[in-house]
C-alpha cells in the first residue's frame, strides 16, 4: 500500500504539469461532444485519438484517452435525457427515465442528475480501481467461461425489469436480440451463419449501426409523424439545485449502483450497458414505487448513470491487472498503451509503476474535472439541442448517416441502419420494448460463446463441472432469485403474460 | 388486441424462418465444437423459444394496443434514406445532404424559408466540418463530382 501511495503522489506531481492536465481536459471535452453526437461514442473517439497520443508521453496520451472515455460515457446521457436518442449505447438505459423527465418539463433535473451521477460514479469507480486492483486481479484470474456465461445470464434477467408493459413482448424482443447477434461468423468455429453470402453480414451486425437505426432513424420517423415544427425540445437546461439536493439524499442508491458498475465492469466482456440495465433493474426492484420507473423516476437516471460511469474504473481493472480488456473501449485503451511499447498486465506494475499510477490519477482527476466542465459547458454541449424539431430531425438523420459511415466506412451498413430504423419504429408502434433487444444484442455473443465453451469443457459431466465452480453457482443462484422476483412483481402488478396490460401512452422505447 | 395477434403471427413466422435456416447449419469443426456445442444448436434453441413466445402473444394478446395510425412518415423517411444511400457514392456527402436535409425538414412541417434554406445549409456544413476537419473522417466525396 505505501508503494501505491508513493506512486500516486508521483503521478499527482506529474499531473501538476499543464500539459498532462490540458490533455485530460481536452479529452473530456472531446469525449462529451462525441458522446452527445448520436452515432459516435467513446470507442470511436478513442480509436480516432490514438494516433495523436503517439506524439505525447504515455501518461499524457492515456490522459487524453481516459478523458474521452469518461466524457463519452457521460455525454451520451445528455442526448438520451433531452432528445430521447442515446448518444452512445451506454446511455440507452438512462433514456428510460431521463427522457420522460424532459417530456414532463424536468430536463434540467434530468441533465443535472445524470451529470452528478456520472461524476460520483466515476469517482467511486476510480477509488476502487486504485484501492483494490491487485486483490481483485487475483479473483479475476479464477473467472472462466462458466462464470462469464452465468454473469451474462444474470444480465439477461434484467429484461424482466427493463420491460414496460407486456413481459411477453419484452422476452420476445430480448430473444430477437439474441437471435440477431447470431448473424455472422460463429464465435467458436468461424462458421458463417445467417449471412446469406452478403459481405456486410459476414462479420456480424454492428451494435452501433443497430442502435442508430432503432433509436436514431426511428426517432426521425416519429418526429415527422408528430409533424411539429418550429418548437424546441428543451426550453432551458441548466444545473438544477433541486436535483443536487435530491441527489444528496440518495447516497445508498449511488453506492449500490457504483458497486454494480465496478463489479460488472471488472468482468471481461460484460460492460457498461449491462451494468446500467442491471443497476436499473435493482433500483426498480428495491423501489417503493416500481411502477413509476420508465415514466420519469429520477432514481432510474441516478442508477443507470452511476453504474455506467463506475464501470470505467472497473473495466480498467482487468486490463491493468491481467492484461485482458473487459470491453472494446478498454481494448482501444490497451492499444493506446501498446503504441508506446508498454504491455498492460501484471508486469506493468513492476516495470512502469509511474504509468500505472498515472492511469489511476487520470481516471480519478478526470472524474473530478468532469463536474466543472460538464456544468460550465452544459450550454455549449446542449446548444445543438435548442433547435426546431424539424432541424433536429434532419440533424439526427445526417449524424446517424455520417456517424455510421465514419465508424464502419461501409454503405451496406447504412442499409442495415435504415432496416433497423423501420424495425425500431414498428416496435414502438406495436409497443414492443426496444431495450431488451439491445440487451440481447450486447450479451448474445458473450453468452453464446461462453455457454458453448462451458459445454465443451464440461463434456459428459457438465452438471458436475458447473457444480464445482462456486462463483458460477452463486451467480446462477442470483439469476434464479432475479427471475423469481420478476415473476412475483409481474404477478402482483397484473402484467403477467396472460392478458397482460399495456400502457396506452407514448411510443418511447423501453 | 387484434394488432397484438398480428404481431404474434408475424413473429412466429420469423421464428419459423430462423429455425429453418438454423436447421441448415451443419458446419462444425471435428472434435472442437459439434452437437450441443456446435454452431446450430444455440440458434435452434433460440428459434424454438421465440416461436413459443410468439404463440403466447397470439393466445394471450395485450388488452390495449395502439394500432399503426399512418405509414406516411415511415415511407417518407425510408424513401429519403434509401435515395440518400443510393446517391451518396455518386454525389458525395455534401450534395446529397444539401438535398436531403431541407426535404426532411419540410416533411417535418417546417415552412419558414430561412430555416429550410439557411438552417439546413448550416447544418450540413457543420456536420461536414465536424467529421471532415475535427474528427478527420473521410466522408464520401462523390464519384460524379470527382
Amino acid at each position: 500500500m505505501p508503494e501505491i501511495l508513493d506512486s500516486l503522489l508521483l503521478a499527482l506531481t506529474n499531473f501538476a504539469s499543464w500539459t498532462t492536465l490540458a490533455c485530460l481536459v481536452v479529452g473530456l471535452v472531446i469525449g462529451i461532444l462525441i458522446g452527445v453526437i448520436p452515432g459516435l461514442g467513446p470507442l470511436a473517439g478513442i480509436s480516432l485519438a490514438i494516433p495523436f497520443t503517439f506524439y505525447l508521453d504515455p501518461v499524457a496520451g492515456m490522459a487524453v484517452l481516459i478523458g474521452i472515455y469518461h466524457g463519452g460515457s457521460y455525454g451520451g446521457a445528455l442526448t438520451a435525457c433531452l432528445i430521447g436518442v442515446p448518444g452512445t449505447p451506454i446511455a440507452a438505459a438512462t433514456m428510460l427515465d431521463g427522457h420522460p423527465m424532459t417530456l414532463a418539463g424536468r430536463g434540467s433535473e434530468a441533465a443535472t442528475l445524470s451529470t452528478l451521477a456520472s461524476v460520483v460514479g466515476a469517482i467511486i469507480g476510480a477509488v476502487v480501481l486504485i484501492a483494490v486492483s491487485q486483490p481483485l486481479a487475483s479473483l479475476a484470474l479464477r473467472i472462466g467461461p462458466v462464470e462469464i456465461c452465468a454473469l451474462s445470464l444474470l444480465g439477461l434477467t434484467a429484461i424482466g425489469s427493463v420491460t414496460e408493459g407486456s413481459v411477453l413482448k419484452g422476452v420476445l424482443a430480448g430473444v430477437a436480440g439474441l437471435a440477431i447477434a447470431t448473424i455472422g461468423d460463429d464465435p467458436l468455429t468461424g462458421f458463417g451463419r445467417f449471412d446469406f453470402g452478403i459481405s456486410a453480414l459476414q462479420g456480424g451486425i454492428n451494435l452501433v449501426v443497430v442502435m442508430m437505426g432503432i433509436f436514431g432513424i426511428a426517432e426521425v420517423i416519429t418526429m415527422l409523424e408528430r409533424g411539429v415544427s418550429g418548437q424546441t425540445i428543451v426550453d432551458r437546461v441548466r444545473p438544477s439545485w433541486a436535483a443536487v439536493r435530491y441527489f444528496a439524499t440518495k447516497s445508498g442508491a449511488v453506492l449500490r449502483a457504483s458497486g454494480i458498475g465496478i463489479v460488472i465492469g471488472a468482468i471481461p466482456g460484460v460492460g457498461a450497458v449491462t451494468s446500467a440495465y442491471l443497476a436499473y433493474a435493482v433500483a426498480k426492484a428495491s423501489s417503493r414505487d416500481p411502477d413509476s420507473f420508465g415514466k420519469g423516476n429520477p432514481d432510474g437516471v441516478i442508477a443507470t448513470e452511476t453504474a455506467n460511469s463506475a464501470t470505467v474504473g472497473g473495466a480498467i481493472l482487468p486490463m491493468l491487472a491481467i492484461g485482458i480488456p473487459g470491453e472494446p473501449i478498454v481494448a482501444a485503451l490497451m492499444a493506446g498503451l501498446m503504441i508506446h511499447g508498454l504491455a498492460p498486465g501484471p508486469l506493468l506494475f513492476a516495470t512502469n509503476p509511474d504509468v500505472v499510477s498515472g492511469i489511476y490519477v487520470a481516471v480519478l482527476v478526470g472524474a473530478v474535472l468532469m463536474l466543472p466542465i460538464a456544468f460550465l459547458g452544459l450550454p455549449l454541449f446542449l446548444l445543438a439541442l435548442k433547435v426546431p424539431r424539424s432541424l433536429l430531425a434532419a440533424a439526427v438523420f445526417l449524424l446517424c448517416i455520417a456517424g455510421v459511415y465514419a465508424l464502419v466506412s461501409s454503405l451496406a451498413d447504412l442499409w442495415v441502419m435504415l432496416f433497423f430504423g423501420a424495425v425500431g419504429y414498428l416496435m414502438r408502434r406495436f409497443q414492443f420494448p426496444v431495450s431488451p433487444l439491445i440487451l440481447g444484442l450486447v450479451l448474445g455473443p458473450i453468452f453464446e460463446a461462453n455457454l458453448r465453451r462451458t459445454v465443451v469443457m464440461g463434456g459428459d459431466h457438465l452438471i458436475g463441472y458447473v457444480a464445482g465452480r462456486p462463483i458460477a453457482l452463486v451467480v446462477l443462484g442470483l439469476c434464479l432469485a432475479a427471475i423469481t422476483w420478476n415473476v412475483v412483481v409481474a404477478l402482483r402488478s397484473g402484467r403477467s403474460a396472460p392478458g397482460a396490460l399495456v400502457r396506452e401512452t407514448d411510443s418511447r422505447p423501453g | 388486441m387484434q394488432s397484438d395477434r398480428v404481431a404474434g403471427i408475424v413473429c412466429f413466422m420469423l421464428g419459423a424462418g430462423y429455425l429453418a435456416f438454423g436447421l441448415q447449419l451443419t458446419g462444425s469443426v471435428a472434435g472442437l465444437a459439434s452437437g450441443m456445442a456446435g454452431p446450430s444448436a444455440y440458434p435452434r434453441a433460440l428459434a424454438v423459444l421465440f416461436m413459443l413466445m410468439s404463440l403466447g402473444l397470439i393466445v394471450w394478446p395485450s388488452r390495449y394496443v395502439s394500432a399503426l395510425t399512418s405509414w406516411f412518415a415511415t415511407i417518407i423517411v425510408l424513401t429519403i434514406g434509401a435515395s440518400y444511400v443510393v446517391l451518396l457514392p455518386l454525389f458525395g456527402f455534401l450534395v446529397t445532404s444539401i438535398v436531403a436535409a431541407p426535404l426532411l425538414m419540410a416533411f417535418a412541417g417546417e415552412r419558414r424559408p430561412s430555416w429550410l434554406i439557411g438552417g439546413s445549409l448550416s447544418l450540413v456544413f457543420l456536420v461536414y466540418f465536424l467529421f471532415r476537419h475535427v474528427l478527420v473522417v473521410l466522408l464520401p466525396p462523390g464519384s460524379l463530382l470527382g
